[in-house]
């Protein structure tokens, strides 16, 4: 008789905390105490707050406990499950409502989710599909392979209105109605999985923890578009999601919901892994499509879409993770369930992932039409330290940066692009008052210019132009001229480039341009960075009134310039010496080592220089 | 098969007629409107990464490139507005920002380099963004070609060009975003390269001076050359020569894509064996005076040549040619009682018996199996096999190769055999592979003729006889010598061996034409007994274009025309009558075989 | 002659072989007409050195050191329309060719290791100038208001601009006027 389960989360963020001992220690530990019989443990999928890691989730009761330390488990195992109180050392605060959570229900994080794609996430064990089935696991697969026509399939998902979660936001009915059609054969599915995103990671979190699903929406997919075999492409980064992505297409293949004869229906469903070699673009899907074919990942122009012309030539679709694992509860509880999520124009849920300056760091499911606020002041808690919000970054370094202005505005795929920014694959980096926007547009750029394929001019050359440019504005060298040349660069290479990763790669710097002209403007003219982030044009010094004398500034200074004073206990910096590393500030215990960035000491401006302009002269002025 | 759908589009206002399936770039071009391209090339499949043909279609919300998007019937379609414009002008500004394009010293300054074209098309004076000045290497390791990375604009028209016409894939791209280079094998230099044959193709298809023949190099501005279509005579195929020419020299020998054999593409030996070689030409007739052989003039040489042949009966007079000689000489050949062409082993038979089958590389280009069977194409003939190589790899015909020296086709064969097996069930596998083959082709050369070949192609000939369905194979020969299947078939007899046939019949004059054979006729000298045999004669007359160990031993020497001086016909492989044009006038008192030929039998 | 005050104008010669300047002259008998229309002030043509206040400022040659990227800032602040006369000031070309090698081992070839050379020394400032690490074309110091590409622009381009620029118009390039060499 099993009286409670424990439910450990193994999701990526979890395992590299120490989940995986945390679940040893719990076995040994309950054995020792002799509850091993009446208490199992489970080791599930991502449940969503990596930030608190390593999580846990009691059941029937469903506490869920932070930061659990092996040390801390004699402990929790005492007081929970022999004295039956709750460990309360463990229980998360919520940052929302300020009480200490005791029930899952009761954390905000989890409640103002909808969990549709992550249903079993943090739920079952991944590596077992006898979980799944038992959440109603391939039934789906079952409905439509003995009961509904491929048509039928087609027009159930476009009734849904489900859009593809890769990015783009493509009806994803009407993209298999396109690949339905195509006369050529044989047809592939494909599933995209070479989430390459920083700070995105709601592909991996489904894999890792509900893998099944994607396996069940590619075979309904495939049977609604005339395909027999499917390829999933996933990052070599991902090794945990591949190896239960392994066992999960094994098990299917034992228990006949892969392979030959589905269902006694005669209809067959072939899936295989691809494992990319770590290139951004080839998320990509022509890209993608040429490295599974075995050639270098580098985009083709569309038309033809690969619904014509794609794997080896063949008719083609290529969806998401996320979409491959929304089909299901479509095909399970109907389009007009799912259509009621959201907003008029983009249905269901999204989920996101969370990272950057905000408390809650990890993944929320939320229907379409969520606020910015919502999701990050409702879900991920605010702010940490309560700084400032700033901005958040939504869609990756292909998205736009969206200012604290626009933070009641209601996220879907038209009032993001709206905004200058995407949907993307729903990453959401926060940035706080101590970002300096300038610097994270060159984040983006650096990372876009690096992961540049280099087949067109425009992303390959115009990427590094625009890099070079940002490098010159961070380190103070930049002239007036220079922001006119970024931003007509940056359009050059949206309009110009040949895939999404080139079009999109100038949007950081196109929306902190439209958001946050003014940091630019006081980098190039006063040399100085507002946030305090771009050392060129910091300056280090040590209050004195202050300072105890302690040394741990000098003791940490690199280039040893910080000098105790003649007869004093105080400390000062020689400025001519200081390389604006920081290494003091951080040290400093007492707030005593100042970073200012006012501009007055950096380089002097030549008026000359300002004066230079990338426009070019309509016509000579002599007169005198 | 059906009719394409005709359409229409209208281009620039400009209504503009095509077929489904034709892209815009195509029909365009097809109706006189200019779109600047890059990275396209007529024969290479699109690729779409320069980003110069780019074009609006109206209601569509971002620019396309016209390379690749297949024109859609009714659409309207601006191919020059001022936001193109635009765009196209930044693009060349970010290329020209790159790499180090500096013109004034670069080989293909002066109009040649496409990209330089461009930047004058557009108008462009000065670029608004920093030079970005990387340093790259150049690698001149190559025997003929030259990579210069600070000139390349990544357009791939080379990389696409080895893996498309040559087949053979030895360029790549390699690294990612400005990183980006052409790589030979995977990072080996030209020098030390496994796969490239040196066809050259890549060099041809190069936009601007990052690659470039090093023969060719300042040797001339290739907008400024004279251009002569001529056909090349180092092999049967008869591949269409574009020779450039300025003050009375070569500076560079590309394909002729009107070339209705090869369509642009060459190998090696026409590409540059031809012509960046060094040989050492025979300027003026030679006469053995005191043992040693003096210059003298054509009249004293052909004076000589004339007594001698006097001196002998007509039976003891014979002419030995080599298989490069033209169509035009064979009735002048026949005026002498014995008359042989000297060929390599094995392709008596074939030069008399070989089957010609018209438009060979056609039905090579469609064919869905090719079984190679004693032939060495990779060797001999680099075109076919360039055209077997793309058309195993591209468009996936099976290959099956018999009894045939290693080389590297045999990668790419479903079935290998260099060594024959008679074995019951290693031909169960060849009638399994060909079963379903409904365009076979089968090449076959000399060795195709020992008896060994001659079991395998019973064989052959016998699964395709079984089979209940499907077309016999296309039979293809491919000999060695340049025309010898047209000179056989006129009555000339092949000869393997030139001893015995020298011995069969004792002579006092005999006369042979090696042409413009690059190894002068010298190899006539490797069989044994032939030297001691030749000496016995007592004139042996050598009209060749190149100094060699057989020249040094007759007693007159007639300087003879070369490739690109000799005029008239020879027919290909396939039956084709292809013309010779000269391209320029014989060097020094060089005069034409057929000139020679009769001032020696006048 | 016209009543019309005659246009200032300063040359100034940087990295670059001097090839620009004498194409210059290659305007022949043209050059008396434009004398008619300008005054020459400083240039190596007259090697008057102290750049006056000028309408117009022509450039040849890249910026290879300090003493030519304050000659340049100089001219810039000193004239009202600055011209790139040929490719060293427009692209870098060929003083840009050192770009490819770190500048210790450019000059090390150049005053060391040179065949000739017993004992070297590589000079520094002063007297020489310091050698900017890359050499840079005009535009990406100051501001510059027509180009006149060509290595060197022929005198009928350089006539062309100058007119232009003269008659208060900016010069059109297009496939027939344009050089890069």
């Amino acid at each position: 008789m099993i009286r409670a389960h424990i439910l450990v989360c193994a999701g990526a963020g979890c395992i590299s905390c120490g989940g995986h001992a945390l679940k040893d220690v719990l076995a040994t530990e309950l054995k020792k105490r002799g509850l091993d019989e009446e208490i199992k443990i489970v080791e599930t999928g991502c449940m969503g707050p990596c930030d608190l890691g390593p999580v846990m989730l009691v059941h029937p009761e469903g506490t869920f406990y932070q930061r659990v330390t092996a040390l801390e488990v004699p402990r929790l195992v005492e007081e929970h499950f022999i004295k039956g109180r709750l460990y309360t050392k463990l229980l998360p605060k919520d940052d929302v409502t300020a009480n200490v959570v005791t029930t899952q229900r009761d954390f905000s994080f989890f409640a103002k989710q909808e969990k549709i794609v992550l249903e079993n996430c943090g739920l079952i064990d991944s590596e077992n599909i006898e979980e799944y089935i038992a959440r109603d696991g391939y039934a789906a697969l079952g409905k439509v392979l003995t009961s509904m026509k491929p048509e039928q399939v087609i027009a159930e998902i476009k009734a849904s209105g489900l859009r593809g979660r890769g990015g783009a936001g493509f009806p994803t009915g009407v993209k298999w109605e396109l690949m339905a059609k195509a006369p050529v054969t044989p047809k592939y599915v494909i599933c995209n999985a070479d989430e390459g995103d920083p700070g995105a990671f709601m592909n991996r979190a489904v894999l890792e923890g509900d893998p099944h699903r994607v396996l069940e929406g590619m075979a309904i997919g495939a049977y609604a578009m005339g395909a027999n075999r499917g390829f999933i492409y996933i990052r070599a980064e991902y090794p945990l999601a591949i190896k239960r992505l392994n066992i999960a297409i094994a098990q299917a293949y034992k228990h006949g919901l892969l392979g030959k004869n589905l269902f006694d229906t005669g209809y067959d469903f072939d899936i295989e892994i691809r494992i990319g070699a770590g290139a951004f673009v080839c998320g990509e899907e022509t890209a993608l499509m040429r490295s599974i074919e075995g050639r270098r990942g580098q985009p083709m122009p569309r038309p033809p879409f690969p619904a014509q012309r794609g794997l080896w030539g063949k008719p083609t679709n290529i969806n998401n993770v996320e979409t491959w694992a929304t089909i299901k509860p479509i095909i399970l509880k109907g389009a007009k369930w799912y259509a009621s999520f959201g907003t008029e124009k983009s249905k269901g849920t999204k989920v996101f992932a969370l990272a950057g300056k905000i408390r809650n760091t990890g993944l929320a499911e939320v229907p379409y039409g969520t606020t910015l606020r919502e999701i990050i002041f409702g879900i991920g808690g605010g702010i940490p330290k309560d700084k400032k919000f700033k901005a958040v970054q939504t869609g990756g370094p292909s998205g736009g940066v969206i200012p604290a202005q626009h933070l009641d505005e209601r996220v879907d795929y038209e009032s993001l692009q709206k905004l200058g920014s995407i949907m993307g694959s729903g990453g959401m980096v926060v940035m706080d008052e101590d970002s300096c926007m300038v610097d994270v547009a060159r984040f983006f750029m650096d990372f876009c210019c690096d992961e540049s394929c280099g087949k067109c001019p425009p992303c390959r050359v115009g990427t590094r132009q625009m890099l070079n440019l940002l490098d010159r504005i961070c380190t103070g060298e930049a002239e007036l001229a220079d922001i006119e040349k970024l931003e007509s660069l940056a359009t050059v290479v949206r309009d110009a480039s040949l895939c999404g990763l080139g079009q999109t790669a100038p949007n950081p710097v196109l929306t902190t341009l439209r958001y946050f002209r003014d940091e630019y403007l006081a980098h190039v003219v006063e040399k100085r960075c507002p946030a305090r982030v771009c050392r060129e044009l910091l300056e280090f010094r040590i209050n004195e009134e202050t300072c105890v004398g302690c040394s741990l500034c000098a003791r940490a200074c690199p280039v040893h310039t910080i000098f105790k004073r003649d007869g004093q206990k105080k400390y000062y910096i020689v400025e001519d010496a200081c390389i604006q590393c920081g290494a003091c500030f951080d040290a400093c215990r007492f707030d005593s080592v100042l970073k200012t960035s006012d501009g007055m000491n950096a380089r002097s401006v030549a008026p000359a220089a300002l004066e230079t302009s990338s426009t070019r002269a309509t016509k000579p002025v002599m007169e005198k | 098969m059906i009719a394409p759908k005709k359409i229409t589009l209208t281009i620039d206002g400009r209504r503009c007629e095509g077929q489904e399936g034709q892209t815009i770039l195509q029909i365009a071009q097809a109706s006189g409107i200019s779109i600047p391209t890059l990275c396209y090339l007529k024969h290479l499949s699109p690729w779409g990464g320069c980003r110069m043909c780019i074009v609006e279609i109206v209601g569509s919300p971002k620019v396309v490139p016209a390379c690749s998007t297949p024109a859609v019937d009714g659409k309207q379609v601006v191919t020059n507005s001022e936001s193109l414009q635009k765009l196209r002008r930044s693009t060349l500004e970010l290329l020209f920002s790159e790499r180090n394009h500096i013109c004034p010293f670069c080989v293909m300054n002066k109009g040649d380099c496409e990209l330089q074209q461009q930047g004058y098309r557009h108008g462009i004076d000065a670029i608004s963004i920093p030079y970005l000045y990387p340093a790259w290497p150049v690698d001149v390791s190559g025997k003929y070609l030259a990579l210069d990375h600070n000139r390349c604009i990544l357009c791939t028209r080379c990389v696409r060009t080895c893996e498309e016409m040559e087949g053979t894939h030895t360029l790549d791209i390699s690294h990612r975003g400005a990183k980006n280079r052409v790589v030979v094998d995977l990072g080996a230099t030209f020098g030390t390269s496994d796969t490239c044959t040196n066809c050259g193709a890549c060099v041809a298809a190069c936009p601007t001076g990052a690659l470039f023949d090093k023969a060719a190099a300042f040797r001339g501005k290739l907008n400024t050359c004279q251009t002569v279509r001529t056909t090349c005579t180092e092999c049967p195929v008869g591949c269409g020569l574009l020779v450039y020419t300025k003050e009375n020299r070569i500076v560079e020998v590309f394909g002729d894509f009107d070339s209705p054999v090869s369509q642009g593409h060459l190998c090696v030996r026409g590409r540059y064996e031809t012509w960046a070689e060094p040989r050492q030409r025979i300027l003026q007739p030679l006469l053995r005076r005191h043992e040693k052989l003096e210059p003298a003039t054509w009249n004293e040489a052909l004076e000589a040549v004339r007594q001698a042949a006097k001196k002998a009966k007509p039976a003891q007079k014979a002419v030995l040619v080599s298989p490069r000689l033209n169509n035009e000489t064979i009735a002048t050949l026949k005026k002498f009682e014995r008359i042989g062409m000297f060929v390599a082993r094995d392709e008596a038979a074939l030069c008399a018996e070989g089957d010609r089958s018209p438009d060979s590389m056609a039905k090579l280009h469609d064919a869905d199996a090719i079984i190679v069977l004693g032939a060495q194409p990779s060797r001999a003939q680099g075109v076919v096999a360039a055209k077997i190589r793309t058309t195993v790899r591209l468009r996936k015909a099976k290959l099956l190769i018999f009894h045939t020296r290693k080389s590297d086709l045999d990668q790419y064969a479903t079935i290998c055999a260099n060594v024959v097996s008679l074995e019951r069930k290693f031909w169960g596998r060849v009638a399994e592979e060909l079963k379903d083959a409904k365009r076979p082709v089968l090449v076959y050369g000399p060795e195709a003729m020992t008896p060994i070949g001659v079991a395998v192609l019973e064989r052959l000939i016998k699964i395709f006889e079984g089979k209940a369905s499907g077309p016999a194979p296309a039979l293809i020969a491919l000999p060695t010598g340049s025309n010898s299947l047209t000179l056989a078939a006129g009555g000339i007899e092949p000869v393997e061996e030139v001893g015995p046939w020298l011995d069969a019949k004792p002579l006092k004059f005999l006369h042979i034409i090696a042409s413009d054979e690059p190894d002068g006729g010298a190899r006539l000298l490797d069989e044994k007994y032939v030297r001691p045999l030749l000496e016995e004669i007592d004139c042996v007359v050598v009209q060749a274009a190149y100094q060699s160990r057989l020249t040094d031993l007759a007693k007159v020497v007639l300087p003879a025309t070369i490739w690109c001086e000799k005029q008239g016909t020879i027919t290909n492989f396939e039956g084709r009558e292809l013309p010779l044009q000269a391209v320029l006038p014989p060097r020094g008192e060089a005069r034409q075989d057929l000139e020679i030929l009769n001032a020696v039998l006048k | 002659m016209s009543d019309k005050p005659k246009v200032k104008v300063a040359t100034v010669w940087l990295g670059g072989c001097s090839g620009c300047h004498m194409s210059f002259l290659d305007l022949d008998e043209r050059l008396v007409e434009l004398v008619k229309l300008v005054d020459i002030t400083a240039s190596p043509i007259t090697d008057v050195k102290e750049i006056p206040n000028v309408d117009m400022g022509i450039v040849e040659g890249a910026v290879c050191n300090e003493e030519q990227e304050h000659v340049l800032r100089t001219l810039r602040a000193r004239c009202k329309v600055l011209v790139a006369l040929g490719d060293c000031a427009i692209t870098g070309n060929i003083p840009a060719l050192r770009n490819q090698f770190k500048l210790e081992d450019v000059v090390a070839r150049g005053f060391v290791e040179t065949e000739s050379t017993q004992v070297g020394d590589i000079p520094g400032p002063p007297p020489v100038p310091k050698l900017l690490n890359k050499v840079r074309p005009i535009q990406e110091f100051v501001k510059v208001d027509a180009h006149i590409p060509g290595c060197p622009p022929d005198a009928d381009t350089i006539w062309y601009v100058l007119t232009e620029l003269l008659a208060g118009r900016m010069p059109k390039w297009t496939e027939k006027n344009l050089s890069y060499d």
